[in-house]
């Protein structure tokens, strides 16, 4: 009875480690404070009302929320061990994301031909690129953040989204952009502006999601195995005329060569997960805060510090778990505007994650970008949730006339 | 549309690779290479659990403080209130510097971990009292340590004593040295020194001993029992068209084994250990750990005997006398020394006696462990042999009246064209209590003149004030 209140239903797992992880958190700070059972409440009462929604509305995936859900949760609580002004403000901000959940699900719906637009995502993303070099301020080395008054975001969030449609929008028509060529050399536009920006990890996962959708519709055979040699172009010539390239890949070959120096990052990170073990540990008794930007690019490793690898390993599973059921939809989609776009914000998240844990784990080179719905951010966190709301309303279109199963229903 | 699923199951496919390759690499790190990072002095981690301890204090064999920790109102300080007088066997722990020596090796000891004390250690946690550590008795005789540092003072060098029934090293200087308590100040030019004075020269200075290895090669022609020591000295040996001389040229005339010993005749060495043979010799070598990991609590630089498979007639000549590639640090002499004052047995070295836990529970330090090298007849041939070069050969400025001192001097030849004077010994030679090796590194003079009369000292200070107290 016991058991399967609390597995019943997946929503009720959620409940259950929110309980245990805010209540943990309130034991460790001392002196006491109400305020954090009572933002765990506040966040908890959150996802159970969105999640009750999803599911009453027959909103179609009923596993996409709680897993963002899970992963925030899982954010907020490092964040506000780390910092409790961030732990607040990311709740603030997990709110404003299901608020735009809800809305990118209605509004996507509500708009049928999005994939007309084409001319509209190539303007966009390049007006916002323009934007960011006038605005932008220079934030750890990248020009990629527009500040509006005490407001700062980062376009290449939001162009992640419209470059996609772009993507989506060609091979729906193919033949308003005259010919193939003049399509992938807009998608190097894309790329080169990113390397511009000195936003590596950008660039990397902008070619990934390229080169993978690319992979499943191209028609010229020869046009897609020159990406490859592009792609060393690029590679080669930014090393040798950009020298943060060249310091990233130093520290990624031997950081232990500079520790004070180039390498200071990357070691304190693989310092902070060797300390965790297997185990971690435990929740607040590690010192994750000796990682420089351990709240946004580096908050795996914190993970890893305090939860032991085996945590580490059941975010990247839950990561995987999400990104199973993106695959899924799309390949449920027959109508091929929204089956790229469901495969596409699929590879986004599933890259990033990939980036950003594979740097700070020094598998690959380290370059700076959020790990999704767990690091401190607005821009990420609020864009995360519209990606996923339009998967959602993807996931309703895909499932329509099929008999929905009710999650672990009685 | 078939042909585009299939393709979408490439690119989960690949996702699945990309993920699974994270969990592995994870995996892989933290087996194979989290242990040797989080060592590495840039993680502070090592350094926080220091604030929340009270680091033990280190005591000799009698109780008198070595290294001790004082609470102050915004942390601890550690102090070492003999200066240089341990300045290496001891160490120091320095959030700045980091760690060396006994501050080293046994960290997790003083502080307070691995003594299965972690319900204690979660009860001082939550009660905000700092762990405490426990509290390290070593096997060293803090008189016998202020002895031989005043001994070897301005000389560049080394001395070792070892109690030969137990391992138990009773001192052991190295010099040049430096002041734990200065390193702030002097850390500079410590490191940037060409005489290197941060190294332990008595664990890890390696150095070929010289003629105090023929003790080594008496022994094994004992054994042999099939060798003629009978020889007819003229001051030089021709092997394999290489000229080897006796120390000054000296003809000794006619040689038994005893007074090749006691001569320490180059020649007669050479030539028993050609008919010994390559077998024989690389066979007591080993016996003796030289070359092998030695055992014991205290990490030491590993002796060198490189060769394996056959040896030159010259090399053999050569490693008879102590010479060739063969290297050997100061402790490991003295063990070997040991092994002729124990009956024929070889201890490890020893220098964690007791462990008091915070609760003042004792608990016993490293176990006394002994190897059984040679015969005990063969070792006290060898030995009364020792005595007689004291009393009468090179050895004779170790004499003590009173007191009979077995021993062996070395005079070593290396690059520096300066030689090293050695000196390994025991005394009394009956019941032997004391085992000292002494080297003076690039003294030019010989053993017998520069390092006997340092021992001589040594060992009549240690049976006069007592050896263990």
């Amino acid at each position: 009875m016991v058991k399967r209140m609390i597995l019943g239903r997946p929503i009720n797992i959620l409940i259950f480690i929110n309980i245990l992880f805010f209540g943990l958190l309130y034991l460790h700070v001392e002196p006491y404070d109400i305020s954090i059972p009572i933002a765990g409440a506040a966040l908890t009462i959150l996802m159970v009302i969105a999640n009750l929604i999803i599911v009453k509305r027959k909103m179609g995936d009923q596993y996409i929320f709680l897993i963002l859900s899970v992963l925030s949760s899982l954010g907020v609580i490092m964040l506000y061990r780390l910092n409790p002004y961030y732990g607040f403000r990311q709740i603030t901000w997990y709110g404003v994301g299901v608020l735009l959940y809800f809305l990118a699900y209605l509004i996507f719906n509500w708009i049928k031909r999005w994939e007309d637009y084409g001319y509209f995502y190539i303007a966009g993303g390049i007006l916002l690129f323009i934007l960011t070099f006038t605005l932008g301020t220079a934030v750890k080395g990248a020009t990629n953040w527009i500040r509006i008054g005490n407001f700062t975001f980062q376009p290449a969030e939001i162009i992640k989204l419209i470059y996609i449609f772009f993507i989506a929008s060609y091979f729906k028509y193919p033949e308003k952009f005259k010919n193939e060529y003049v399509f992938v050399g807009l998608i190097y536009l894309h790329i080169i502006f990113l390397a511009l920006q000195r936003d590596m990890g950008m660039a990397m996962l902008f070619y990934g999601i390229f080169i993978s959708i690319y992979y499943v519709y191209h028609k010229e055979k020869k046009l897609f195995y020159l990406n490859f040699l592009f792609v060393i172009l690029i590679l080669i010539v930014s090393y040798f005329t950009m020298t943060h390239v060249q310091v990233r890949f130093e520290a990624w070959l031997n950081p232990w060569k500079d520790i004070a120096g180039r390498g200071y990052q990357i070691t304190q990170s693989l310092f902070a997960i060797g300390t965790g073990g297997f185990f971690g540990v435990g929740l607040g008794l590690g010192s994750p805060d000796f990682i420089p930007e351990v709240h946004t690019d580096f908050i795996f490793s914190a993970i890893c510090e305090e939860l032991g690898i085996f945590g580490g390993m059941a975010v990247v599973l839950l990561y995987f778990i999400l990104n199973y059921r993106g695959f899924k939809i799309s390949l449920t989609i027959q109508e091929p505007f929204k089956r790229i776009v469901a495969l596409g914000i699929t590879l986004t998240y599933s890259y990033q994650t990939f980036i950003i844990i594979g740097g700070v784990i020094k598998l690959i080179p380290l370059t700076g970008i959020t790990l999704p719905f767990i690091s401190y951010g607005g821009s990420a966190m609020t864009t995360g949730f519209i990606a996923f709301g339009i998967l959602q309303a993807l996931s309703k279109k895909s499932l329509e006339g099929e008999e929905i199963v009710e999650v672990g229903g009685e | 549309m078939e042909e585009n699923n299939k393709k979408i199951i490439h690119l989960i496919i690949f996702v699945c690779l990309l993920f699974l390759s994270i969990i592995i690499y994870l995996t892989y790190f933290q087996i194979f290479q989290a242990g040797n990072i989080v060592t590495n002095p840039y993680n502070r981690r090592q350094w926080q659990r220091e604030e929340f301890t009270v680091r033990g204090n280190i005591y000799d064999r009698n109780g008198v403080v070595i290294a001790e920790t004082y609470e102050l109102d915004d942390g601890t300080t550690r102090s070492y209130p003999h200066n240089r007088t341990y300045s290496h066997l001891v160490g120091y722990s320095s959030r700045q510097y980091g760690r060396a020596g006994v501050e080293a090796f046994f960290n997790e000891e003083l502080m307070g971990a691995s003594t299965g004390r972690s319900v204690a250690r979660i009860v001082e946690r939550i009660t905000s009292d700092k762990v405490k550590g426990n509290h390290l008795y070593l096997t060293l005789n803090h008189q016998l340590q202020v002895t031989a540092e005043s001994l070897l003072r301005g000389k560049t060098g080394s001395i070792v004593a070892i109690d030969p029934k137990t391992g138990d090293i009773l001192a052991m200087v190295s010099k040049p040295d430096f002041n734990p308590n200065n390193l702030a100040d002097d850390w500079t030019n410590l490191i940037n020194d060409e005489a290197s004075p941060l190294l332990n020269r008595g664990t890890s200075g390696l150095y070929p001993p010289g003629s105090t290895f023929k003790i080594v090669m008496t022994a094994a022609i004992l054994e042999a029992g099939d060798i003629d020591p009978q020889y007819e000295c003229t001051g030089s040996i021709t092997i394999d068209g290489y000229t080897l001389r006796d120390y000054g040229g000296t003809a000794h005339g006619n040689l038994n084994l005893r007074d090749s010993l006691v001569v320490s005749c180059n020649t007669n060495f050479a030539r028993m250990a050609q008919e010994l043979g390559d077998r024989r010799v690389m066979e007591i070598v080993k016996r003796f750990y030289v070359g092998e990991a030695i055992g014991g609590d205290l990490p030491m630089a590993r002796s060198r005997f490189p060769y394996s498979g056959s040896m030159e007639a010259t090399e053999l000549a050569a490693v008879s006398i102590g010479q060739g590639k063969l290297m050997i640090s100061p402790l490991h002499m003295a063990l070997i020394t040991g092994a002729f004052a124990n009956d024929g047995y070889m201890m490890e070295p020893r220098i964690l006696r007791e462990i008091e836990t915070p609760e003042g529970r004792l608990l016993e330090g490293t176990p006394i462990i002994s190897r059984k090298v040679l015969d005990a007849a063969i070792a006290n041939e060898v030995k009364n042999m020792m005595v007689a070069a004291v009393n009468e050969g090179t050895g004779r400025n170790a004499r003590i009246s009173g007191v009979q001192v077995a021993g062996k001097t070395g005079t070593a030849e290396n690059v520096t064209g300066e030689s090293h004077a050695w000196f390994v010994g025991f005394a009394p030679a009956d019941n032997p209590q004391v085992v000292v090796a002494v080297i003076l590194e690039q003294e030019g003079k010989t053993g017998g003149a520069a390092a006997a009369p340092i021992a001589r000292e040594f060992m009549r200070e240690a049976l006069k004030r007592g050896v263990l107290n």
